[in-house]
């Protein structure tokens, strides 16, 4: 029952792969709907845990939110994926003509959602490392979807970086197995946090940070971000979409599911330090980084290093709810932001931020989106983000981290000028081009996310908020 | 047995290190899988370890060389052009880490593997080292495998038995990683005609490029 959600996209993708375009968008859109319906099936009927998945509340919080992201992003892909045919010209940038044959795209795609559903979904901290690795693995076709020079560097750079931080988890694993008063326990998380008392704590904390340095390089923390705003910013712009605002989600909840085992062992303290620190140092990098960016895409990848560093932030000072209350604000919003800039990127075949101009009058659709959606990102209301970014603040202050505070605000100061001004620049009088088509398929999808990003401002529904509560104790370590 | 099969291994360590030919590394490479296949058998010549260690050979000692040797062909990169450490240095530091790895395994709490323990901490430490000081994209996949059977033999040594489905799935996933990266170095040989990663900097945040 709750495979599923697993082995839907997988057949889907393998069958993808092996077919013409024409039925392999079919099978994209029929296999995200498929997903998506049995997400909702999970919900109503709550299923007991089998031996290697389980659907919790966080893992079905975290599946859903990339789960409807996916079905969005499906649209959208498959608009970008017909252009692509009718025009038949190259990469937007560099004219590079070679490309992956679009099943073997949409086929990694379906993969991509696959794996994802299996590292939300995983009992077992051994497959949800695997499940880990082949997101990476799906995704690094994605990015170089064109073979561009720049896209294969990117997507080197992401096979590497996150291959070898990932490796060093896997290290973090067999810490943890070391822990085991006895080996029959084995690594099902719930029974480790049944038994965290039990664990030896010197080998959880050495496993803690073996599990923080490779989790955290796929989740995008700084000093360990360097890959991620080349891959976000080179891969197309409804891939970036699923790795900002699904990919990194999913890595966070898997440096959460050990946290909370650590800190059910009485690590709280030094957990809490780890994650406060290297969410300060997130939001810091991001924000250094995003004063001198004239590239929008990198700009919305150093944003979410950022974002990220917030979340570690909030859950860092023992508010889970805020942390996931942003992660799924954050999904929202970078979703919408991503498949904005495809539209701009696809009319005005530059990522340069001072070369776009007009943009009110020859976009006027999107260019509504693209400011809304930075409004949201940056934290002002009645967008969601700015409640979960208040919840933060206000954990940080309860639990006396009265200097981070003070430096988060500033740093969410700072972001917020200078991304205005780089942003209000693509909206002056300029070279005028021409009004272009905007067709529904590209702005339908990211319009939906808009709507997403004000409700969660606007009015939590009680079922909503209880599911991210019970997401956020069983996160947060309490027994 | 299962000492000579880590002093084997840690001989391919020292191998990999200590030249910049690239069929010479894959050639080390594959044999430092044949051995750490065997390792698996060394607990108790079981079906389990029978098929972990079949199934580890077959990908490490036979698949990946493939793969690679491909991909070499493809770029014409017979050698490491250059590495940051020349390979006199590189033989001293192994030397110098080894001795670390000891001691560092010594004062780990578990008991009788050792030695597979700290041999395991001097191979990730190898493909570490690669990865960082080696410049072409082969070198650097050598040393993601290379670290890659580190953890493994390092987790040997920890555990009594991993559940075959996890161990089974764990390999399944480092085989699709190297097969994509023997994808995207094929990739980056045709459209630079070098893999040197070193030569790869479009992407920076200066103003300038393009």
């Amino acid at each position: 029952m709750i495979s599923a959600a697993v082995y839907i996209p997988a057949l889907a993708g393998l069958l993808a792969a092996f077919t013409t375009p024409a039925k392999a968008r079919k099978l994209l859109i029929g296999g995200a709907v498929l997903h998506a319906a049995a997400c909702a099936a999970l919900w109503l009927s709550r299923p007991a845990p089998g031996q290697w998945l389980m659907a919790d509340a966080p893992a079905l919080l975290f599946l859903s939110v990339s789960s409807l992201l996916f079905l969005l992003c499906a649209f959208y892909a498959k608009g970008y994926l017909q252009t692509l045919t009718e025009r038949g010209h190259g990469h937007i940038l560099s004219g590079v003509l070679t490309r992956e044959p679009e099943p073997v795209f949409i086929a990694f795609m379906l993969l991509f959602l696959s794996s994802m559903s299996f590292v939300c979904l995983s009992r077992h901290l051994g497959t949800m490392w695997i499940a880990l690795e082949a997101t990476t693995v799906a995704t690094a076709p994605l990015i170089c979807f064109h073979r561009s020079p720049r896209s294969l560097e990117a997507a080197w750079k992401y096979l590497m970086l996150c291959s070898v931080g990932i490796a060093v988890a896997l290290l973090g694993n067999f810490f943890v197995s070391a822990s085991l008063p006895s080996p029959e326990l084995r690594l099902w998380h719930d029974n480790l946090l049944r038994n965290a008392a039990a664990l030896n704590p010197l080998w959880l904390k050495i496993a803690f940070v073996a599990a923080f340095i490779g989790y955290g390089t796929k989740m995008g923390l700084a000093p360990m971000h360097t890959w991620l705003p080349d891959a976000h910013s080179e891969a197309p712009s409804v891939i970036s979409a699923l790795l900002s605002g699904a990919l990194l989600n999913c890595a966070f909840l898997a440096l959460a599911r050990i946290s909370s085992v650590c800190m059910a062992a009485g690590l709280g303290a030094f957990v809490g330090a780890m994650f406060i620190t290297f969410g300060a140092a997130s939001v810091v990098v991001a924000a250094a980084l995003m004063l001198r960016q004239h590239d929008y895409k990198r700009l919305l990848a150093y944003s979410s290093v950022e974002n990220m560093g917030i979340i570690a932030l909030a859950y860092g000072a023992g508010a889970p709810y805020a942390a996931l209350l942003h992660a799924v604000n954050h999904s929202v919003t970078k979703a919408l932001l991503f498949l904005s800039s495809g539209n701009i990127l696809r009319v005005y075949k530059t990522k340069k931020m001072h070369e776009v101009a007009n943009l009110g009058q020859t976009l006027p659709a999107t260019a509504m989106l693209w400011g809304a959606g930075f409004l949201a990102i940056l934290g002002m209301p009645p967008f969601g983000a700015f409640i979960s970014k208040l919840l933060t603040i206000k954990a940080l202050v309860g639990s006396g981290h009265y200097a981070v505070a003070g430096l988060f605000l500033f740093m969410l100061a700072a972001v917020f000028a200078v991304t205005a001004h780089a942003v209000l620049g693509m909206y002056r009088k300029g070279a005028q081009l021409p009004p272009a088509e905007e067709k529904p398929i590209f702005l339908l999808p990211p319009f939906l996310l808009g709507l997403a990003a004000l409700a969660l401002g606007l009015y939590l529904p009680h079922g909503f908020d209880a599911a991210l509560k019970s997401a956020a104790s069983a996160l947060g370590g309490l027994p | 047995m299962m000492e000579l099969l880590l002093i084997l291994i840690l001989l391919t360590d020292v191998a990999l290190c200590s030249t910049g030919r690239l069929r010479v590394l894959v050639r080390t490479a594959a044999w430092q899988g044949f051995f750490l296949g065997l390792l698996a058998l060394c607990k108790g010549f079981t079906f389990h370890a029978a098929t972990l260690a079949a199934a580890t050979i077959a990908v490490k000692a036979v698949i990946f060389p493939y793969i690679l040797n491909r991909a070499i062909r493809k770029s014409g990169t017979l050698t490491e052009p250059l590495p940051y450490v020349s390979y006199n240095l590189s033989i001293v530091l192994c030397a110098l880490m080894l001795g670390l790895c000891v001691l560092a395994a010594d004062r780990l709490p578990s008991g009788q593997w050792r030695m597979a323990a700290s041999i395991g901490f001097f191979t990730m430490f190898t493909g570490f080292f690669l990865i960082i000081t080696r410049r072409t994209a082969f070198s650097q996949v050598i040393g993601y495998l290379a670290l890659e059977g580190g953890i493994y033999a390092f987790g040997l040594s920890l555990w009594q038995e991993m559940q075959v489905e996890v161990e089974m799935g764990l390999l399944l996933d480092v085989f699709a990683a190297i097969f994509i990266m023997g994808i995207v170095i094929y990739r980056i040989s045709s459209e630079f005609e070098h893999a040197d990663t070193a030569r790869l900097d479009f992407l920076n945040d200066s103003e300038e490029y393009d």
